[in-house]
């Protein structure tokens, strides 16, 4: 059994069979919660030791269908830190959403788990893969493998939005990114990513063309711009739900796959050469991911539901990456990625901090938070911060990736892009504070005598954690640069 | 020394502290901090800090000749406002108006333009928090502000780091695109006419603590800005005249007092941003001396009208009743801080002098008829709307902490060092200045000529009901215009947006349905069954392997 050896499959093994441990145990016992947490510890631990200790890179080819198509996988640069950041992440989740589900009596929550380790096993995947079909399929089954979690509570609320959910997802993947996917195999050799391509020099460039429209909107976790409706639908999914997959594992897939796109399939010399009706095809890309950043931007300061507010400006901030991205340059590749980190990094508290405050005090409107801050101080202090690094402004990480996504834009001349950045940063840092300052705005003087009771300790923890990651890097750039590069 | 992180670190320690011993730590610490500025004032040594990082490197550096004199005068508004805040339980305002300071003088030390600007949108956050203490609408007004303006501040960055490849100082030139960003983002700090609605908006409705903080801080340290940045930009002299002249009228009419000092705030920056146009050693010198009367005086002036505020909620008129005979001392204060402003004697008429005797004899001219508008203004019109002014008599118990008169004795005792001592500027501003011809007893004269004949004028006016002590018109109220458009954003256009993603979003899934019943099949993942999905999975890689398998054929 030599593929046992291989740590890319241990890992991956060790997931899968991970997911199904929840069942094994009765819920809400000591028990069952320090496995939830230690599950992934130690997997995390695994991954560090052999991907950032031993510098492991291993390939592992699982199976063979036909020449050419076949599940691969490889550990690379990018694919290492993505991984890396989810399971990080995954890590502070669990310890996270084992507070909400006992705050909210939940009673569902070994399926509940069992489903969360599932879709962190795609992720991997994704991840890991090292083709284009390999890609697609752990794609397709995130989606699949998330939709019991947005249907979490199971009311007519959220099966709405679970079906809203599927249909945007498995839509457009079907519609758009399986025929990118056959057009490739067909005319192509192999579907191994290349970074010079893997289409030959003969293929007509308004072949590559079509592929390349055909990938852009077929990988709509990226919330691209008229399939993002899927995004705000699954709020209805418990916070913990939101804050992993919708701010960090299923979006940054899509954004994911969007690079593995650029640099794997089409390659980036190749990319800057397409032309679509006489325009650069990469500037209508970054056109469209502006008018997204606008669109979601107007349309957050409208929300008044906190996690609708939230996931507008996620929408704004992943065409952000899109943009950086398809500028088509290594500035703008390295600018996506670090917005890519710190986004994910910030994002996910400010989803802690709602979903404590709901499961804390019961308010979900952003209209009710007035003075909340005297009676969650903690709370709102590390919202406050992950804010400022959303906004761009320090002291939070968030400001380098806004400095390198200027500079990229700088250096491609593509100066009219400035505007909507200029644009949405003015309004982010609008519809963002606004909460801080609505929950510091003095009360009455009745209510300003009431206790500092927080939310529970396993929800408090996370945030705090990672706020403190959040200000440490920006003081430590550096190690940021460095993890990237 | 890194003095920045001193206040930090005191504002951290404020949040902690209990309520009652609070104001007194505070206070003995900030004046510790302040001497010990004080005994290194005349220390002129450059000392620098780098923090290396991979791609960039943080000059932050001890002190300069440069920025002494502001640096000095920061941490002594950090003193004097500590003494003067009145703390309430849960509240924020110690921690907040140190992070301010501490903010300020980061952007005084930093010695790049990557740290210069961290700071200085830290300082505006600093800000932000100071005003919500009092006012939710009015920090988020001023929030938009000096966000606009530090995204252009931010994008002059990011333009100057591609020409140059590193963030060091130098002065620029308002013709090259990075220059015009970096002009408009420190006029929005330096209340440049048309963008100064956040001073005039935010200032009167912070609570009396903060605007002593407020009033001397943000704007001065945009003056610093302008004379590391745009010393002899000739664009700065017509701007600083509309500004020494505009704002009066308005401050004239206002309805409150606190707002008419914020209106007056204006007059001196323009004496200042004139000097630096111009950009004559002398009148740099001149400028940064104005600095020093200017925040000492205004500071005086807003906490006499904040120990009123203390006791009566808010300040409008005709909300309180014959002041000048409930509190004599008050009165007294009043008057003298009101002569310190400008009258012969005092620090504020020295460095005025000091700049208008450098100036060209039009230009000097037209500041000195300014000057003298400001004593109609912050002078007369002040002690009217304070002392003078009975609408409603109603009994209130006049008790004032002595605390709060104790702040104002630094502010008076530095104003009248300096008037008396003139020689005390070299002190200062570590740089000898010329003070020979300050004064002489024509220029007493010709000052307490005037002076008098426009109180007589004022009082004459005043008696035959030509100015009234209320006037009914609206000054132009730019914060209603960008609610508006705020309100019409938030509303209108999203409606219209949302409109047209409903309309998309139907479109778009009714052509989806037709290709997919998908939803149907997908309902029984929910009891728990992983294989259907991995079935799924096996049919899409079997129709790829029977796709594959036709056109290979």
């Amino acid at each position: 059994m030599e593929i046992l050896s291989n740590s890319i499959f241990q890992i991956l093994l060790l997931t899968i069979l991970c997911s199904y441990l929840p069942f094994l145990l009765k819920q809400s016992t000591l028990l069952f919660k320090s496995l939830i947490i230690l599950v992934p510890f130690i997997i995390f631990c695994l991954f560090f030791k052999q991907f950032f200790l031993q510098e492991n890179l291993e390939i592992l080819n699982l199976v063979k269908f036909l020449p050419g198509l076949e599940f691969a996988f490889k550990v690379d640069k990018f694919g290492k830190n993505f991984a890396f950041m989810v399971l990080f992440l995954w890590f502070f989740t669990s310890i996270y959403a084992l507070g909400y589900l006992e705050k909210k009596h939940d009673e569902k929550q070994q399926r509940f788990f069992c489903f969360f380790t599932l879709s962190v096993f795609s992720t991997l995947g994704v991840a890991f893969a090292s083709n284009l079909f390999t890609l697609y399929c752990f794609y397709e089954f995130l989606s699949l493998s998330t939709i019991p979690l947005v249907m979490h509570n199971g009311d007519k609320l959220a099966i709405n939005g679970g079906r809203k959910y599927i249909t945007y997802l498995l839509g457009t993947s079907i519609l758009f990114a399986l025929p990118s996917v056959i057009i490739s195999l067909l005319n192509s050799n192999s579907l191994a990513f290349n970074s010079s391509g893997i289409f030959s020099l003969t293929t007509s460039s308004s072949l590559i063309t079509l592929v390349a429209i055909l990938s852009f909107f077929g990988y709509a976790k990226a919330a691209i711009f008229p399939f993002h409706g899927w995004l705000p639908g699954a709020m209805v999914a418990p916070t913990p739900v939101s804050a992993m997959l919708h701010a960090v594992a299923v979006v940054k897939v899509g954004i994911f796959s969007q690079y593995r796109i650029i640099t794997g399939v089409i390659g980036i010399e190749r990319f800057s050469e397409l032309a679509f009706f006489g325009f650069e095809l990469s500037y209508i890309f970054c056109l469209i991911a502006s008018l997204a950043i606008i669109y979601a931007s107007i349309v957050a300061i409208g929300a008044d539901n906190f996690k609708r507010r939230l996931a507008f400006s996620t929408i704004s901030k992943l065409n952000y990456m899109i943009l950086a991205m398809y500028l088509v340059i290594p500035a703008g590749l390295f600018a996506s990625q670090l917005e890519l980190f710190t986004h994910a990094l910030s994002k996910i508290v400010l989803f802690f901090v709602a979903g404590a405050i709901y499961a804390h005090v019961g308010l979900t409107k952003i209209s009710d938070l007035k003075g909340i801050a005297y009676k969650m101080p903690i709370t709102i202090f590390c919202f406050f911060i992950c804010a400022l690094s959303i906004c761009g402004l320090p002291p939070g990480v968030g400001f380098y990736a806004k400095l390198f996504l200027v500079k990229a834009i700088f250096t491609k001349k593509y100066l009219i892009l400035i505007l909507p950045i200029l644009f949405s940063a003015i309004l982010s840092s609008y519809y963002l504070l606004d909460i801080v300052l609505k929950a510091l705005s003095r009360v009455k003087e009745a209510d300003k005598d009431q206790k500092i009771s927080e939310a529970p300790i396993l929800c408090l923890f996370p945030i705090v954690t990672l706020t403190i990651v959040c200000i440490f890097l920006f003081i430590y750039p550096s190690i940021l640069f460095n993890f990237i590069k | 020394m890194l003095l920045f992180v001193y206040y930090y670190i005191l504002a951290f320690i404020a949040l902690l502290l209990p309520i009652k011993s609070r104001k007194l730590i505070i206070s003995l610490a900030t004046g510790f901090l302040l001497l010990l500025v004080l005994k290194n004032l005349s220390l002129s040594t450059e000392a620098y800090i780098n923090f290396s990082l991979t791609d960039f490197t943080f000059n932050i550096f001890e002190a300069s000749k440069k920025q002494k004199v502001f640096t000095f005068m920061f941490t002594l508004v950090a003193f004097v406002g500590s003494l003067f805040l009145k703390e309430s339980r849960k509240s924020f305002e110690h921690a907040s108006s140190l992070f301010y300071v501490g903010s300020a003088l980061g952007v005084l030390q930093s010695f790049d333009l990557l740290s210069f600007f961290i700071f200085w949108e830290l300082l505006t956050l600093g800000g932000v928090l100071l005003i919500l203490h009092k006012n939710y609408s009015s920090a988020l007004y001023y929030l938009l502000f000096h966000a606009i303006g530090g995204l252009l501040f931010f994008i002059a960055l990011v333009l100057v780091f591609l020409k140059t490849n590193s963030f060091e100082f130098k002065s620029f030139d308002i013709n090259s695109v990075e220059g015009i960003l970096l002009f408009i983002s420190v006029g929005i700090n330096s209340s440049f006419p048309l963008v100064n609605s956040w001073l005039t908006d935010a200032y009167p409705k912070a609570s009396a603590g903060g605007t002593v903080f407020l009033a001397a801080i943000t704007t001065k340290t945009a003056i610093y800005a302008q004379i590391i940045f745009f010393s002899g930009t000739s664009a700065l002299i017509p701007i600083g005249l509309v500004m020494a002249f505009v704002p009066l009228f308005f401050a004239f009419f206002s309805k409150n007092v606190r707002e008419l000092l914020s209106y007056s705030i204006m007059n001196p920056l323009g004496f200042m941003l004139v000097a630096i146009g111009v950009g004559s050693n002398e009148l740099i010198l001149g400028a940064k001396a104005h600095v020093l009367s200017h925040i000492s005086y205004k500071s005086a002036l807003f906490i006499i009208a904040g120990i009123v505020l203390y006791e009566f909620k808010n300040l409008k008129l005709g909300s309180y009743p014959f002041l000048k005979q409930k509190n004599k001392k008050l009165y007294f204060l009043g008057i003298t801080a009101v002569l310190l402003v400008v009258f012969p004697g005092s620090g504020a008429f020295v460095s005025k002098s000091l700049i208008l005797n450098n100036l060209s004899h039009n230009l000097g001219f037209t500041l000195f008829i300014s000057s003298l508008l400001l004593f109609v203004v912050t002078g007369l019109r002040f002690i009217d709307l304070l002392f003078f002014t009975k609408n409603e008599t109603k009994e209130v118990s006049f008790k004032i902490y002595p605390i709060m008169y104790l702040s104002l004795l630094p502010l008076f005792a530095l104003l009248l060092i300096t008037g008396l001592y003139p020689k005390t500027f070299n002190f200062f501003l570590i740089n000898d200045v010329n003070v020979a011809n300050v004064y002489s007893l024509q220029i007493f004269l010709k000052y307490l000529i005037i002076f008098s004949l426009l109180t007589f004028i004022y009082i004459f006016l005043r008696k035959k009901e030509l100015i009234k002590t209320q006037y009914s018109f609206n000054i132009l109220n730019s914060k209603e215009i960008t609610n508006r458009i705020i309100i019409f954003l938030k509303f209108r256009l999203v409606n219209l947006v949302e409109l047209i993603n409903l309309s998309f979003s139907k479109l778009i899934s009714s052509i989806l349905k037709l290709f997919l019943r998908l939803n149907k099949y997908m309902y029984p993942i929910f009891t728990v069954n992983i294989t259907l999905s991995t079935f799924v999975i096996i049919l899409i890689i079997m129709f790829f392997v029977i796709l594959n398998g036709t056109a290979k054929l």
